[in-house]
């Protein structure tokens, strides 16, 4: 088992990476460009949906890290329904 | 002991939110089924699980979304018991709300907690029956449980903007618990370029829990609200933040974990100080409000590779709080082939009335709240998952994906899942 002091450190490290992804997608907002209809046929592919292509893959993972994690919800409104937590 | 515990179930209603996370929904009928097979290490819990989904949609307005889902667990999980496994043993009480003590279980199923102590006897005596520290162990125990559920979703889409209004349903059974569910959300298109999103949901679950020691179902319901924003930065880039809120209410308690609390036994104030150790029931507020924020991004690094990148903050009353980052890159082979490389990291503050098993300070006063389920401990974990797809045709694909995870706290899971997709 680590000690609380490993852990702050590993909390730090992961508040610099999300210090990074914040970066970037603060970069990104920064240049967001009109999309036409017609320039969204990459944007409609399933790779680029949230959760990606095949939904039930995310349903299953969604699925074990709830019920074996003390946190939840960001998802989406539905969900739930184990109460093993 | 054997006992139904629910280490592992399902997310009954998960289907509401693959049709409105997608900002430009995709008009697709479907059918998938997919199973999987879950271990974790140390012989614990073994679990079989499937899934069948039908999506169709009558008409470019409206969409109906239908799952049906069935798992069975079996093997063992870890808890405080008594080395002869007393828990089991039915006790009569009722549980302390005011000071958050539960009903104690000793050795011959007597009820211990203080105001039901005979206090003609001495200690030792038939009033009471103490268990000391060589009788207590922290061991895992028997399970097995089956649950099946079924959920709906009906999506309609406005004829002018294409908003979308989503309604879901749900229920879920085992022999020990039952939930049933509703949801409903929003997504609202800014303007008609559709580069903008807002979304805003709600739901509600009910959930009923047998407590197998008082053989009586309680109750806890969860409310939970979100709102989103979508944006489109550019022709390859989408991402999404979310912040939302949940309030947890009723029996939150635990009836499958015990925690060690030592007493002091003494029958009177003038006599000296005689601790000793019980078994109690988990025992933890009957209120929790949690929140926190999301955000998820995807982009396409070339015609062949996206990523996936998302993060969730999380925090609730009971002082845990978590950070979860996940990167997922998906890479088309060849026309038929695609394989995806995901990487979780999770890390979780403990609850403010956990102690480990294995710390030193592993028992508990007389009153308070208290638990020893490692799920609500300090811990973080890294996950790995490899997944490919196999496109046989245009309609039908198939999926083979296998995930490991490591916990700080010493457990490890794998799990390997078989699925396909037929686009009709």
């Amino acid at each position: 088992m680590k000690s609380k002091a490993e852990h702050k450190n590993s909390h730090a490290k992961f508040i610099c990476l999300t210090s990074l992804l914040s970066l970037t997608l603060l970069s990104s907002a920064c240049s967001i460009q009109e999309v036409k209809a017609w320039q969204k046929g990459t944007l409609a592919q399933e790779t680029m949906r949230f959760g990606g292509p095949n939904p039930m893959i995310k349903k299953f993972d969604e699925h074990i890290f709830t019920s074996k994690e003390a946190t939840k919800g960001g998802g989406g409104v539905s969900g739930g329904g184990c109460g093993c937590n | 002991m054997h006992i139904k515990n629910k280490p592992l179930c399902l997310l009954v209603v998960g289907s509401v939110a693959t049709a409105t996370l997608s900002l430009e929904s995709v008009a697709e009928d479907k059918v998938a089924i997919q199973v999987q097979n879950y271990q974790e290490n140390g012989d614990r819990v073994d679990i079989q699980d499937g899934k069948f989904s039908f999506e169709h949609d009558f008409g470019p307005d409206h969409t109906l979304n239908v799952e049906v889902d069935w798992d069975s667990i079996s093997g063992a999980s870890p808890t405080w018991d008594s080395k002869t496994g007393a828990s089991q043993i039915v006790s009569s009480a009722s549980v302390d709300s005011s000071s958050g003590a539960s009903p104690c279980i000793d050795e011959d199923g007597e009820y211990l907690c203080r105001d039901t102590y005979d206090l003609e006897n001495s200690a030792g005596g038939e009033g009471y029956k103490s268990l000391n520290n060589d009788e207590i162990s922290y061991k895992t125990v028997t399970l097995e449980d089956h649950r099946d559920s079924i959920a709906f979703l009906y999506t309609f889409r406005t004829p002018v903007m294409r908003n979308e209004i989503s309604v879901g349903a749900s229920y879920s059974k085992e022999g020990d618990f039952i939930n049933s569910g509703a949801s409903a959300e929003y997504l609202m298109y800014t303007n008609r370029s559709k580069n903008t999103g807002l979304t805003i949901g709600a739901s509600f679950m009910k959930n009923e829990v047998l407590d197998y020691i008082e053989n009586q179902w309680n109750t806890y319901n969860l409310y939970n609200a979100q709102i989103g924003v979508t944006q489109v930065f550019n022709a390859s880039m989408v991402a999404k933040i979310n912040a939302y809120y949940m309030l947890e209410s009723g029996h939150l308690s635990n009836p499958y974990f015990n925690v060690v609390r030592r007493l002091n036994v003494s029958l009177d104030e003038s006599e000296p100080v005689n601790l000793k150790n019980y078994l109690f029931k988990d025992s933890r507020p009957n209120l929790r409000k949690a929140g926190g924020i999301s955000a998820q991004l995807v982009s396409e690094i070339n015609s062949h590779t996206q990523w996936h990148l998302s993060y969730r903050y999380y925090q609730d009353s009971w002082a845990v709080a978590s950070n979860t980052l996940e990167s997922k890159s998906l890479h088309a082979l060849s026309n038929r082939f695609r394989f995806s490389i995901g990487l979780r990291y999770y890390q979780q503050d403990e609850a403010s009335f956990f102690k480990a098993h294995d710390s030193a300070d592993n028992i508990f006063d007389e009153h308070g709240y208290a638990s020893a389920d490692h799920r609500l401990g300090h811990y973080d974990s890294i996950t790995g998952q490899l997944s490919l797809e196999f496109l046989q045709t245009s309609e039908l694909t198939w999926n083979i994906v296998a995930g490991h995870q490591k916990q700080s706290s010493g457990l490890e899971f794998a799990w390997v899942n078989l699925g396909a997709q037929y686009h009709y």
